[in-house]
């Protein structure tokens, strides 16, 4: 018996943290339109921009992490 | 107290949250926005929620990376000005939303509770830039948003919700 390959995301949020085991087929589409609707992706630590995502990166990764995007400015 | 230091601007409608912090934390949190007159500062504090009154004991400087040429493609993304907008150093904010209890729900970590960032040239008023992250789903965070002015020698106390409801003025009590 094989053991089906999931993707652990974290997602944290004002309204808390979510957690999500994810196919690794949905995981980087499922990234994608997270990082266009204002997510950071953190992988080990180090922060992903969306284009950069890959499945490779994920499968190996052993910590995941969406946080709420923070900028801002003067005008 | 504080009016001695640094005038308070009342801006949006009052809420009920109350942030409170020490007179030596605010006079150290202004030392370090007059830094850089140049470019915005940034750093994000941490303390307790407890209902309506958080306390802010602690804050931690997060380098300003709008300029940095690593992070250039997604500062065009986001339409973020290098001269006037400041975009957190994304490991060091992750490496502070750690010791909060914003990360993990771990109740025995203090809050995140305040976001503070210079306007060098502009009033302490938060920006068309501050208020359309801090209102789009995904962005921004259940927070005081402290916004200092150097030039004008003036700070305002903004809450926000993370919903679509805008900014309110938050009450600030300076313990001495």
């Amino acid at each position: 018996m094989t053991k089906e390959l999931l993707i652990h995301i974290k997602e944290v949020s004002s309204a808390g943290h979510d957690e999500w085991d994810i196919d690794p087929k949905e995981a980087v589409d499922f990234l994608n339109k997270k990082c266009s609707n204002g997510k950071w992706l953190f992988i080990d630590g180090e922060f992903i921009s969306p284009e950069e995502i890959c499945l490779d990166d994920l499968v190996e990764a052993s910590d995941i992490v969406l946080t709420n995007e923070l900028v801002g400015g003067q005008n | 107290m504080i009016n001695k230091d640094v005038n308070v601007l009342d801006i949006f409608t009052p809420c009920q949250i109350k942030i409170a912090l020490t007179n030596k934390l605010l006079k150290e949190l202004l030392h370090f926005g007059r830094q850089d007159l140049q470019n915005e500062v940034i750093a994000l504090g941490s303390g307790k929620k407890y209902d309506n009154v958080w306390s802010m004991d602690k804050f931690t400087p997060i380098t300003n990376v709008v300029k940095d040429a690593k992070y250039e493609k997604l500062v065009n993304t986001l339409r973020l000005h290098p001269a006037t907008d400041y975009f957190p150093n994304p490991p060091e904010f992750l490496n502070f939303l750690k010791t909060t209890s914003h990360y993990d729900g771990d109740e025995s970590k203090p809050d995140f509770v305040v976001i503070f960032h210079t306007h060098p040239h502009g009033r302490a008023i938060p920006s068309g830039t501050d208020i359309a992250h801090a209102n789009t789903e995904g962005s921004g965070y259940d927070a005081v948003y402290i916004i200092f002015s150097p030039r004008f020698n003036e700070i305002s106390f903004n809450y926000h919700d993370n919903t679509f409801n805008g900014f309110k003025t938050a009450k600030s009590e300076i313990i001495l």
